[in-house]
């Protein structure tokens, strides 16, 4: 209870206040503009908490995650175009709601419904981390090196591409996380004697060249001037009536955003699936329980309740594994993991304890975000569509300075500016071959926790063999069925969709 | 593309990836025994999947020529590495002439290069983002830019 009321304290200061504010209101413009995601716009903005306290910068970042995972549902309800995946199975509803002149209905519900899923999972997070961590004092250097193969796993997912290059990616990342000099005998390697690469790739610039100069090579592809303002203005025209349904009408909600919670919740705890995995389901889950599932897709404002809550609170759940064991359930949690540790955090209980008034007010303010993005959603969610009308032709080069100037800043280092130019193409090159870059992120970030933790093993085994070591930990054999499971699973689910689209194709 | 001639670009990826893989076994099958553990299993599962793709490229080829299953390879335009080669550009000219001076010049003519063509927009935001970057960067987090031989 005290942790509590000092997190408080900690978190009503106008440094805390300010960053919370900056990372609500650009994530929502970074969600609501399509083709941006919530881990370009984390690690754009990772360099920035660099010089800031390590609670405003992970506030800044974590109320970031949440409040772009809801922006993305403002352009889909009101343009047909979801900002960000997750926001997919909002967007039939949300823009058949818009045509009927009720658009201002459906983002009222799905602010509404995504800040009641992110605040849950909020306290949620605040509750099941710490008795999660307690567990992590159970675990040697054999356990750390099975969690980190597992979080290596969730590539399996992370891949629309196929498993085999995602795997093919992590080792890619793993071999670059080796570049620099060993930290346990000083031999170099991979460095071709340069100093430059003593130090190895930063991770800051290797992300922000991965996800954010990739992302502008993909732009240049597009049309030359391309800008949607007609669009914007005329749905504009059509936003009418009271964003706020009668409160007699949000009764029929309670039921559906609980289901939904529970789901998102889960989801964002398991390594891997994301906000899109979480709405869909949860989306389902909705249409076979409701009284009118013959509504959704039409224009159903239940459907919008499900898909939204369960989206912001797969957001609180995927900070649970990041914070207790240091595994991020998705890319976006993988460069909040790059944050903690750029500040010194290190996950596990320790975090619950010896620096437990960082992270409790971290939490604590993850979960406040969500008021604070409903606030802003309620009086500005129609306007914050123009940003949509922004063209490409302007958006792109700014993006480019700022990822230079990003990548600059973490060292005062040109190398680190080089390595995101090389990444960036490296991105490009990858996104063009449906290879995806996030197995390259989170290789670089537990790869070198992998094999400071092999070196250990080795050494705590002694002349017992590393293999009979490791299964006669009981942790350790249980993280080997979950590594099977989470590897084997999207295998055999992409198998089964192939299988289905060619059955599908014979009867057509 | 006649697709009797059709070969998956996955063919030549794999096979990149492979001799890379090979190339850097082999550099570190030098390295003493404590560093070389790590890289080396990564470097062989590397190795490994790279020689799948490689063979699932075949696969796909064989059945685009076979028409038993339709597949395009990407297409890589040049505009994108274009706009690589500006940054590379950019870069060099932040390091020798600083970065304020190199960036008000570097912006307008980017959004040239992605087809801006209205001066007010191009100028306007120039301006607002140099401010920004000055209040945010230099006075807010005292970052010391980039300085050439110029401010």
């Amino acid at each position: 209870m005290e942790i509590l009321i000092s997190s408080f304290q900690t978190l009503f200061t106008l440094d805390v206040l300010v960053a919370l504010l900056a990372g609500v209101v650009f994530g929502m413009v970074v969600g609501a503009l399509p083709g941006f995601t919530a881990t370009m716009g984390v690690s754009l903005l990772l360099p920035i908490t660099v010089g800031m306290e390590a609670v405003p910068a992970l506030v800044m970042l974590a109320s970031l995650y949440t409040s772009s995972t809801y922006g993305g549902s403002m352009t889909a309800i009101l343009l047909h175009t979801p900002g960000t995946a997750a926001s997919g199975a909002t967007a039939d509803d949300g823009f058949a709601l818009t045509l009927k002149g009720k658009g201002l209905q459906a983002i009222g519900v799905s602010t509404v419904t995504s800040c009641m899923g992110g605040a849950l999972s909020g306290v949620a997070l605040i509750f099941i981390s710490p008795l999660l961590a307690r567990l992590s004092l159970l675990f040697g250097p054999g356990e750390y090196l099975f969690v980190a193969l597992f979080g290596l796993t969730i590539i399996g997912s992370l891949c629309q591409g196929g498993v085999v290059k995602g795997i093919l990616c992590a080792c890619i990342g793993l071999v670059v996380a080796c570049v620099g000099i060993d930290p346990v005998t000083s031999y170099s390697r991979y460095t071709f004697g340069s100093n430059a690469l003593g130090s190895g790739f930063g991770l800051v610039p290797s992300l922000i060249g991965l996800f954010s100069i990739s992302q502008v090579m993909i732009m240049a592809e597009m049309s030359k001037e391309s800008s949607n303002e007609g669009i914007v203005n005329k749905t504009m025209q059509m936003l009418k009536g009271k964003i706020l349904l009668p409160l007699n009408e949000w009764k029929n909600y309670i039921i559906p955003v609980i289901r939904s919670f529970i789901i998102g919740l889960f989801v964002g705890i398991l390594p891997g699936a994301g906000g899109d995995i979480g709405s869909w389901l949860s989306y389902n889950a909705g249409k076979q329980q409701s009284k009118h599932p013959e509504e959704y897709g039409k224009g159903s404002l239940e459907a919008i309740a499900c898909s939204e809550t369960a989206n912001n609170a797969v957001c609180g759940g995927a900070l649970v594994p990041l914070l207790t064991l240091g595994v991020p359930g998705s890319a976006t949690a993988a460069v909040l993991l790059g944050g903690l540790t750029m500040h010194g955090l290190v996950p596990g209980n320790d975090l619950f304890t010896v620096q437990a008034g960082i992270t409790y007010p971290i939490m604590i303010g993850f979960t406040i975000s969500n008021f604070l993005m409903a606030i802003i959603g309620l009086i500005a969610a129609r306007y914050f569509i123009k940003v949509t009308a922004i063209p490409v032709s302007i958006l792109a080069p700014v993006i480019i300075v700022l990822a230079t100037l990003g990548s600059y800043a973490v060292q005062y280092s040109m190398v680190d500016v080089w390595s995101m130019v090389a990444f960036g193409a490296l991105g490009y090159i990858m996104r063009k071959h449906d290879m995806v870059t996030a197995p390259i992120v989170l290789a670089l970030i537990l790869g070198p926790m992998a094999e400071t933790k092999l070196i250990q093993s080795r050494i705590a085994a002694r002349s017992t063999p590393l293999l009979m070591y490791f299964m006669s930990r009981p942790i350790c054999v249980f993280l080997t069925i979950l590594i099977v499971i989470s590897i084997a699973v999207p295998v055999i689910q992409s198998r089964k969709q192939k299988k289905n689209n060619d059955t599908i194709m014979d009867e057509e | 593309m006649d697709n009797k001639k059709f070969i998956s670009n996955d063919v030549f990826l794999g096979l990149f990836a492979a001799v890379m893989a090979i190339i850097f076994l082999v550099m570190t099958l030098k390295f003493p025994e404590q560093v070389r553990l790590f890289p080396s299993l990564a470097l062989i599962l590397a190795l490994i999947f790279s020689i799948w793709i490689a063979a699932m490229g075949v696969y796909k080829s064989v059945q685009v020529r076979r028409g038993t299953a339709d597949y395009t390879n990407p297409e890589m335009k040049r505009q994108p590495f274009i706009v690589l080669a500006s940054i590379v550009i950019y870069v060099i000219c932040m390091q020798r002439i600083g970065f304020f001076v190199t960036t008000a010049v570097y912006l307008p003519c980017c959004m040239l290069l992605f087809g801006q063509r209205k001066v007010v927009p191009m100028l306007g935001s120039t301006v607002g983002v140099l401010l920004f970057i000055y209040w945010l960067f230099v006075i807010q987090l005292k970052v010391y830019m980039p300085a050439g031989i110029l401010f």
